[in-house]
């Protein structure tokens, strides 16, 4: 976020002071948390200096997220090319992001074999893969091999809805 | 220091029976295999292992695990070199050099000194075990908590020199990660931010955790990428660069010797083996005329944390030996034979079977050479990695790894936590937070949190109690020096050139 006076530009880093708030934030209510359960010294030996000293350093990266640039210094110019790859590398990251997420939320609903083959399909086409055969086989063979792996030769059984291993 | 009598004896039985010698090889390659595939770990080659166990005689089942835990402790390189993986903490150092060199072409190569670093930090630590093994079990009962206290101190400032770009960052970083360390159930029964969750009593659990902050963190900003390296001729494999590692390994004899002498004396106490190669690598790095080229593919960075975990576990074998006492992970297995065969380590275990504690020992050292020679055709299989595309590798390592976080907490908590901490990892490597120092933090929170509160109790706040403890002081001495000294380099190397006599 910019903003503009007559001798300057004023540059807001806000999505990185959003993220280390955040942060912030949890050391924060995890002091609180802690103190509440047990306001010993004992107890906060580590955990209070090393808080009070994650504030001292936040409240310094804030200040420093805001940068002030003369006006006669040239803003970067993006380039077309550039913005297509990185909208494609953002895509493909945040995609990434929200299969895992899927992905680990769905396991026990729907189970290892099936969540695992919709995982590796879903990955693979988002990826850039286009062989039709690859998208069916590999994560067929893959969820093959992990079943036969865990509830078989360790013994760790996994949650299966499809699959039964006799 | 040697005795005589039990070490031809251990000989004998060694010379004179194969029964020991079968198991090493099986014993070996379990463990790479185990370690080398993401998910996998000891714990599941053990559930694999452990029917077999009762069925051996006590040596062979001691040396059968020990194998294992050889092979595990190279094994855990392969993939935090190859994919910025570490399977367990004691291979979090490795990535910090390791995975810049396989993803500039240098993989095998750098699984070559990874190799030639273990082999030499165990077959170190066992020669010293070999020679000192009544002593240094006389010195790990005097140790205790404001020992480990210096020791976990002497690991933080690990986190000054991870700071990357921003030092205030790197400094937010870490104490992020102590703090997120001291989640759960303290030393002292409060409960600290655990949100009413059950599987936070424990505290974060580690794998899962250290899985996503590095590795899955990692995968999601490959996903842009075709190949973890780029051009057709970095991603050969081949056996001459694996064995440039293994020869050029030796070209840094001391950063080898001292990560070796670091962990062999950190192994020693309980917890050490996870701060062993932190610690080891931290030193190279402060000790080193550019500490700048670590952290950027330098070999010695893999050198130092190789030497240093698979040195530590030779430290942890005399405290097991002596006092039956574990402090690693392999001691923890080896403590499962001992349980097998209705035999209890310890002062009375040391006196009346000193010939199966040397045949442990030389037996260690024959599997090292074993290592050696497995470990390079084991290499150049797993190096192949790096000729898959990218498209292939993240679904199934990710699926691996979270399969493998289910198995290990039994419960949906390791998988969330991998999910979680991938996500945050990546905000922090998208706004330039060396994420290495939070994992630094986020092992040694619980460490640092429980010596700090015995030695406390135990000093009753007094800090002339450090003053009654020898080994303490002289560790303070040590981490002093340690601190000191590289600061003192520098500044002479900035104030020599402008000296009269340096001008020519």
């Amino acid at each position: 976020m910019q903003f503009t006076t007559r001798r300057a530009r004023i540059t807001v880093d806000v999505p990185h002071i959003a993220f280390i708030s955040t942060l912030a934030a949890f050391c924060a209510w995890y002091l609180y948390d802690a103190r509440l359960n047990s306001a010993d010294f004992a107890d906060l030996l580590l955990i209070q200096p090393i808080a009070i000293g994650v504030f001292l350093v936040y409240f310094y990266i804030v200040c420093n997220a805001v940068t002030v640039e003369r006006h006669d210094v040239a803003a970067p110019a993006a380039l077309p090319e550039r913005e297509r790859i990185e909208r494609l590398a953002a895509i493909r990251i945040f995609g990434s992001m929200a299969l895992v997420t899927l992905y680990v939320v769905s396991l026990n609903w729907i189970g290892f074999d099936v969540a695992t083959f919709c995982y590796v399909a879903a990955s693979l086409l988002l990826l850039g893969e286009r062989r039709w055969w690859v998208v069916v086989l590999m994560p067929v063979l893959f969820c093959g091999i992990c079943v036969l792996l865990f509830n078989e030769l360790l013994q760790m059984p996994l949650p299966l809805s499809l699959v039964s291993v006799p | 220091m040697i005795d005589l009598d039990a070490l031809t004896a251990a000989l004998h039985i060694l010379a004179t029976s194969w029964q020991p010698w079968l198991v090493v090889v099986p014993g070996l390659l379990i463990g790479l295999v185990f370690h080398a595939i993401p998910g996998l770990t000891t714990s599941m080659a053990i559930a694999i292992c452990l029917p077999i166990v009762p069925y051996m005689d006590f040596l062979s089942a001691l040396i059968f695990m020990t194998a294992m835990y050889t092979g595990s402790l190279f094994g855990v390189a392969i993939p935090a070199i190859l994919l910025n993986i570490p399977g367990s903490p004691s291979a979090v150092a490795t990535t910090f050099d390791g995975y810049p060199m396989a993803q500039a072409g240098r993989h095998d190569e750098a699984l070559g000194y990874a190799l030639a670093a273990s082999s030499f930090g165990q077959a170190f630590t066992y020669v010293v075990l070999l020679v000192l093994v009544q002593p240094i079990a006389d010195v790990a009962i005097k140790l205790g908590p404001p020992e480990m206290l210096i020791i976990t101190l002497w690991g933080l400032t690990l986190i000054a020199s991870l700071r990357g770009r921003h030092f205030s960052r790197g400094l937010f970083a870490g104490g992020f990660g102590l703090l997120l360390g001291t989640i759960g159930v303290g030393a002292r029964g409060a409960m600290r931010g655990t949100m009413g969750i059950d599987d936070l009593l424990d505290g974060i659990p580690i794998v899962p955790a250290l899985i996503g902050l590095f590795a899955a963190a990692e995968l999601f900003n490959l996903s842009k990428s075709e190949y973890i390296a780029g051009g057709t001729d970095v991603r050969a494999v081949s056996f001459r660069n694996i064995l440039k590692g293994i020869v050029g390994t030796f070209r840094y004899p001391a950063t080898l010797l001292r990560g070796s002498i670091f962990g062999a004396v950190i192994g020693i106490l309980p917890g050490g083996h996870a701060i062993a190669n932190l610690l080891s690598y931290s030193e190279a790095k402060r000790s080193a005329k550019d500490p700048e080229s670590f952290g950027r593919g330098d070999p010695r960075g893999v050198i130092a944390a190789e030497a240093g975990n698979a040195s530590s576990e030779g430290g942890s074998m005399a405290t097991l030996l002596a006092l039956g006492l574990p402090t690693g992970g392999a001691t923890a297995i080896m403590l499962v034979a001992f349980d097998m065969h209705n035999i209890t380590g310890g002062p009375q275990f040391m006196s009346a079977h000193k010939d199966i504690v040397y045949a442990v020992i030389l037996s260690n050292l024959v599997q090292v050479a074993g290592l050696l020679l497995i470990g390079i055709p084991f290499i150049f299989v797993a190096s192949s990695i790096v000729k898959v595309r990218i498209r292939a590798i993240i679904p199934i390592v990710l699926s691996l790894a979270i399969i493998g976080s289910y198995v290990l907490q039994h419960s949906l908590a390791g998988p969330l936590t991998l999910c979680i901490f991938a996500i945050l990892g990546w905000l922090m490597r998208r706004f330039d937070y060396p994420v290495a120092a939070t994992i630094v933090g986020l092992l040694l929170a619980r460490l640092a949190d429980g010596a700090m509160l015995r030695t406390w109790q135990l000093s009753g706040g007094h800090p002339s109690y450090f003053l009654q403890r020898p080994f303490a002081l002289a560790l303070l001495a040590l981490l002093v020096a340690s601190l000191v000294l590289p600061a003192i380099k520098t500044r002479r190397r900035k104030v020599l050139p402008i000296l009269p006599e340096n001008i020519s």
